[in-house]
């Protein structure tokens, strides 16, 4: 069966990159710009969101993570954002996001780290999860 | 500021400080970054650079149009962009200058932010046109 993930964010370019980088592990990956269009997707059912704190329009990926949650609160969502704030990640943590990744130069080793784990949780079965 | 320091300010700015063996001759495009970002993995880094040399020269020309327009809010949402994508191959020298910028910019004056603008700018382009090269190499 086919992955799929969801990459949320408003700058195209970073969505193309986590594109190339997630496909690369076999993943079908939806990117959108906005919460609008991500929430008419979810019905797909992505193994994990990638979810920026900037969205377009001036959305704040905070509503949306909240908005996730309420419809589907059980797909991860990796938090993901431009600037060092303990505050954005206590909130987004709080909020049920699963991880808080910052965009600067460990980005891509830290998502794939990630992804690994969950990957192997997942294989476990629900015993996984609390090992 | 005295037109000295300001003049002293930008020779320090402009100055390339980082030409360690992991920069290979390149003064902004760190190959160490870019390898660990993308585990030494080759057609990861083939797609990447793809996707950078496809993005980035718009990027860079929405950001010099917020620069010459003197719109703040644009300028800080391109400058943000523009931080995610050098983060993928530059280390740390552009990616901090961008991160002071952003965090100060409501509070400098013109002429401090178009001169922090104008430096960015001129280190990204440089930055492009070295990973340009780097690609030309890994044909």
């Amino acid at each position: 069966m086919e992955k799929t993930a969801f990459i949320v964010d408003d700058d195209e370019s970073y969505r193309q990159y986590i594109t190339t980088f997630l496909s690369h592990f076999k993943y079908n990956v939806k990117g959108y710009g906005n919460g609008k269009d991500c929430l008419a997707n979810l019905s797909l059912d992505p193994s994990f969101i990638i979810l920026d704190h900037n969205l377009e329009n001036d959305e704040d990926g905070l509503e949306l993570l909240r908005l996730i949650k309420t419809q589907k609160p059980s797909i991860p969502i990796i938090y993901l954002s431009g600037q060092q704030n303990v505050t954005k990640a206590v909130q987004a943590l709080k909020l049920g996001s699963m991880e808080y990744i910052e965009k600067n130069g460990g980005t891509l080793i830290h998502l794939k780290s990630i992804v690994e784990q969950f990957e192997g949780k997942k294989k476990k079965g629900i015993a996984g999860w609390f090992a | 500021m005295s037109n000295g320091y300001y003049n002293k300010a930008i020779t320090i700015m402009t100055t390339p400080i980082y030409n360690s063996p992991s920069f290979a001759g390149n003064v902004y495009f760190s190959r160490d970054t870019f390898v660990q970002q993308t585990m030494n993995e080759k057609d990861i880094q083939v797609a990447l650079l793809r996707d950078f040399l496809e993005f980035f020269p718009t990027l860079l020309r929405n950001t010099k149009t917020a620069v010459d327009q003197l719109d703040r809010k644009l300028l800080k949402h391109f400058m943000h962009q523009l931080k995610a994508s050098v983060a993928l191959f530059n280390g740390v020298p552009i990616y901090t200058l961008i991160n002071t910028l952003e965090n100060a910019i409501e509070n400098l004056g013109d002429r401090e932010v178009l001169m922090r603008s104008h430096i960015i700018l001129q280190k990204s382009e440089a930055l492009l046109s070295e990973v340009r090269k780097f690609q030309n190499e890994n044909k």
